[in-house]
This record gives C-alpha cells, sequence and structure tokens, in this order.
C-alpha cells in the first residue's frame, strides 16, 4: 500500500528491466451467456485478448524483430486455475517474453481491416490475426485460487526484478467469487512490490445487463448495496496518476486522484479501451517505453 | 556560418538503434538541413527518418526565395519520393526473408517520423523552416550579460508556436499515404529571417522540451548556442542524468550566423 497515492510508477521500460502483465480470465459457466450484440462473453474476452496481445507484440516489434518489454501471463479460472495460452511451446506456462508469444501463436487467421484511405474513401486490407487464447466456459468461479496462483507467479518476479516498473493485473470477471472473499487474496498481491511501487490490481466486471456501468470510482456510493461490486472496488488499486493523466486525456474527463482500477458492469468497448489505456507503455503515454 | 551537430542513441541502445536523424549541407552560402525523429510503434522507422533528412537536403536546396504554394507543393512532391524510396529499400531489406506475421502486419502499418527541415540563404539571412510534429526551431539572439525580466527579446522565438498542445499527440508523417490525409493541415511553414549573432537551433522532441522547459533559464538559453559538440553532449549527459532531459534519442543542429 506504500505507492497506491501513485507517487512511483516512473521507471522506465526496457528490454533490461521489462514489466508483467498478468491477465486473470474468468471462464466459469456464466461467461457462456451472450454479451451485449456480439458473441458470447467467454468467446468476446478471448477475441480482446488476442487482440490485445496483438497490439502489445506490435508495439514490442522493430527491425531487430520483437524486443522483450513485457512479460505475459494469461491465468483462467473455471473448471480449474492454469495458464491458458496456447501455441508451440506456451502451454502451461505462467510468465511468458513476450517475443515466445509473438512466435509461438496457436494459429494465424486473416481478418481485414477498414481504414481511411486518406482522399475520402476507405481501404480494405488484410492483416494476420493470431489466436492464442481459446474460449472456454465451465463451473464456478475461484477467483480467490486465481489471486494467490497469480501471487506466487508474479513473488518470483519481482524478487527478480526489483528495478522494474511493478506488475500489473487485469482480473476480467462477470461473477462473484466462489471460493471465499478475495479481500486477503487480493491484499497479498498489491503488497508485492517494485522499488518502483507496488503491484496494481485492477477489476473490470463485465455484464449483459442494462445496469448502469460505473467507471473508476473514488467511493461506493453508486454501488452501495451491492455487496460483491463492494469487494471488488476494496481490492481494486488506486491508479498511478500517469494512467489516471492518459484517461482523461482519452475521454476527456476529469477523474479523482484517488480513482481506483475498478469498473462495474463494462461493456465490451469499455474493456477494450482500459486494457488497451492500461498496459500502454510507449514514449509517449504513461511511463517511458525504451524506443 | 558555424554548424555543430549532435546525434545521440537513447543511453543503453546502440548508435544503430537511434532512431533520430539529421543531415545537413552548407554550400555557396545555402545552408539546408534537416532533423527527423522516427516514431518507435514504426516499422523501420529510423529508416524513414532517414531517408526523410536525406532527400531534404538534397531536393530544397534551390527552393528559394520563400514562396508559400510553390513549397508546400514542392514539400508534397518531395514525401512522395521519400515514401517510394522507403518501400524500394523495405522491398529490398525483405526480399529473401521469410516474414514473421508481425513483421508483415507492422510493413502494412508502415513507418512513422516527425520532421523539420531548414533552407538559408546566411548571406541574405533569410530562409524558412518547414515541419511537421514535434521537431522545433529555436531562434536565439546574442546577450553578453544577464537580461532582466523586461529584455523580452533575448527569450528564443520558437517555431511551430503550437508546442504546448501537440507534446502528446504530435502530428506525423507516414509512409502509408492513407495516413497523411491530414498533412496540409498539419505541415508548418514559416519564413525565418536571421541576423548577425543569431544561432538557429534544430531539434527533435526530448532536447525540444528540454529547451522549452528551460525558457527562462538563462544560463541554458545562453550557453546551448554557443556548444560545440563536445559541450552539447554534456548538456545532454547532464540532462538526462538529472531527469531534466527525457532519456530519448536526440538529434540536433546548431547554426550560428556570424
Amino acid at each position: 500500500m506504500l505507492y497506491e497515492s501513485g507517487i512511483r510508477y516512473v521507471h522506465e521500460v526496457s528490454r533490461a528491466n521489462p514489466t508483467v502483465f498478468v491477465f486473470l480470465i474468468d471462464q466459469s459457466g456464466s461467461m457462456s451467456e451472450q454479451w451485449g450484440t456480439g458473441g458470447t462473453k467467454s468467446s468476446e474476452v478471448a477475441t480482446i485478448l488476442n487482440r490485445l496481445l496483438n497490439n502489445l507484440i506490435m508495439r514490442c516489434t522493430k527491425s531487430d524483430g520483437v524486443r522483450n518489454y513485457f512479460n505475459i501471463g494469461v491465468i483462467g479460472y473455471g473448471a480449474d486455475v492454469k495458464p491458458v495460452l496456447k501455441g508451440n511451446t506456451l502451454s502451461g506456462r505462467d510468465l511468458i517474453p513476450i517475443r515466445e508469444i509473438a512466435d509461438n501463436p496457436l494459429r494465424i487467421e486473416k481478418k481485414t481491416k477498414k481504414e481511411p484511405d486518406g482522399a475520402g474513401g476507405v481501404m480494405e486490407y488484410e492483416v494476420n490475426f493470431p489466436i492464442w487464447l481459446e474460449p472456454e466456459a465451465e463451473n464456478g468461479t475461484p477467483m480467490c485460487g486465481a489471486l494467490d496462483y497469480a501471487y506466487e507467479v508474479i513473488k518470483r518476479w519481482v524478487d527478480d526484478n526489483p528495478d522494474s516498473y511493478p506488475p500489473t493485473v487485469f482480473n476480467i470477471t462477470d461473477g462473484q467469487a466462489g471460493d471465499g472473499d478475495p479481500a486477503t487474496n487480493a491484499a497479498k498481491i498489491k503488497q508485492l512490490q517494485t522499488n518502483d511501487g507496488n503491484v496494481l490490481l485492477f477489476n473490470i466486471n463485465i455484464s449483459s445487463n442494462t445496469s448502469q456501468m460505473v467507471k473508476f470510482p473514488d467511493d461506493m456510493s453508486q454501488f452501495s448495496n451491492d455487496p460483491y461490486a463492494m469487494s471488488l472496488f476494496r481490492t481494486a488499486s488506486v491508479m498511478p496518476e500517469n494512467i489516471i493523466a492518459t484517461l482523461e486525456r482519452s475521454e476527456e474527463k476529469s477523474y479523482s486522484r484517488n480513482s481506483k482500477g475498478f469498473i462495474l458492469n463494462a461493456d465490451a468497448i469499455s474493456l477494450i479501451e482500459f486494457l488497451d489505456i492500461g498496459t500502454k507503455r510507449d514514449t509517449q503515454m504513461l511511463i517511458n517505453l525504451e524506443e | 556560418m558555424q554548424v555543430v551537430d549532435i546525434r545521440v542513441p537513447k543511453e543503453g541502445n546502440s548508435p544503430e538503434e537511434c532512431e533520430d536523424s539529421l543531415r545537413y549541407t552548407l554550400e555557396e552560402q545555402i545552408f539546408v538541413g534537416a532533423v527527423a525523429d522516427g516514431a518507435s510503434q514504426g516499422y523501420e522507422s529510423r529508416v524513414f527518418s532517414r531517408i526523410l533528412c536525406d532527400h531534404f537536403v538534397s531536393e530544397f536546396k534551390e527552393a528559394l526565395p520563400y514562396d508559400e504554394t510553390a513549397i508546400r507543393e514542392k514539400f508534397q512532391t518531395f514525401l512522395d519520393g521519400v515514401i517510394k524510396a522507403f518501400d524500394d529499400e523495405i522491398t529490398e531489406k525483405t526480399k529473401e526473408k521469410e516474414l514473421k506475421w508481425y513483421e508483415e502486419n507492422a510493413i502494412k502499418t508502415g513507418s512513422f517520423s516527425t520532421f523539420l527541415g531548414v533552407v538559408l540563404n546566411s548571406e541574405k539571412g533569410e530562409g524558412y523552416c518547414i515541419g511537421v510534429g514535434d521537431c522545433f526551431l529555436f531562434q536565439i539572439k546574442p546577450f553578453e550579460k544577464e537580461p532582466t525580466e523586461e529584455d523580452i527579446k533575448h527569450l528564443p522565438i520558437v517555431y511551430p508556436e503550437n508546442y504546448a498542445e501537440q507534446s502528446n499527440t504530435p502530428y506525423l508523417l507516414a509512409t502509408e499515404s492513407r495516413y497523411n490525409g491530414q498533412l496540409s493541415d498539419n505541415l508548418y511553414l514559416s519564413p525565418i529571417k536571421v541576423e548577425k549573432g543569431d544561432a538557429i537551433i534544430m531539434a527533435t522532441d526530448a532536447f525540444s522540451y528540454f529547451l522549452i522547459d528551460h525558457l527562462e533559464n538563462r544560463r541554458i538559453i545562453k550557453d546551448v548556442p554557443r556548444c560545440s559538440e563536445e559541450g552539447l553532449r554534456l548538456i545532454v549527459d547532464s540532462g538526462r542524468k538529472n531527469k531534466n532531459l527525457k532519456n530519448d534519442d536526440v538529434a540536433v543542429i546548431i547554426l550560428r550566423k556570424e
């Protein structure tokens, strides 16, 4: 809790000092429900994660290949708690350098990308869309187990990388923890730290109902009758100032300096936007990424 | 006219990894120079920034006197040539190579760069600057003693003047023409007039923001224009060490009219 005011989180991300992103993915049975006008929650989240990994790899791609600025862990929790990235050498591994992820997708699909052609029209072109994560939705919601798993993985990493930008954990869930109150487990993760700050834990609750979305609150007044939402709020980290500043620029609105990395009833767009901003580490946004 | 330049990679990187470029010539009283900052999100941005500078120096030598319409048209032709040269070089580099999926995607997205070019007749002291994004030109008048607060004329002139608005999202030149649709609105062009004793500093973003942050610091504003190459390197090193200058690639050209 030492750095939750956001006074740190300034270390440069480099090949010598990479950072970590861990994605905890709820794969419980309820993730098979429809999400908005798209597919099921599990299939949409898988697509969003695959696209995010793709984007992270593109950010690291230089003329000499993909630089290992990030180590990535994707942990599913449903029928079991386990690493869920698939691909040649990736299965069963906790934290994987991004270059290895880039070189070992499960398969590569083709997608058509549409963009303005710069002359008032639209142009289409084909791009590679690699797949590492497949949708799964089964059984309960062992969120406490997932947080404990992440704790063990991250603890080893921060011990070995004391000068790095602290790891960030994104917990994406549509339900209530089925294996207890996650407060203690979350607190353990957030107590881990590098000398640039504590591990950040961000909770994104996705929902297909029409309840009002609450983004990055600094108190519980909007969901004070919802113990589950209050639990996720309490366990989320206060966002560092650099992330808040980027959100403010992106959304053209102000957030409190005590805003937490928590979204209640998130739709797909909000999830995409937050993952994008929460993982952005380039020279013009947030912390410095080695060029 | 005296010219000093430095090109320094980000600390921790090798010179070959520097994505900032510079190039200039000074022949028969005509100075033509350029600096460019290849964006980290692009593929082979250092190649793009290098070609931008090389082509500008070779193509804008004759582009005087100042004629805004003609210069803008010339810049578009220049950029088309740069894009073709970039495509040719990338094609040559990759023709024997089996590309990975991310390299194919990166090539389709292309490369991006900011840019600043200056053309100046040093004898007449007249010319212009043309640029895109957050490469800046500073014009600094000479002063011998510590000026007073009222001595505003000693503050450097900064081109372009909208630097405060674009520091987070500067407009970038692109190797894919579809991303250059708003170029005419974002292409900065201004005449410049230089007198004896003036210094012109052309710099990519990191050094530019360092100077902008120190516009009121008389010592830095007085010292930088007089610096040797070694002195500039010391300023970059100490700025990085003291966290006043972001650890980023640096390209700077200083010309002094004497």
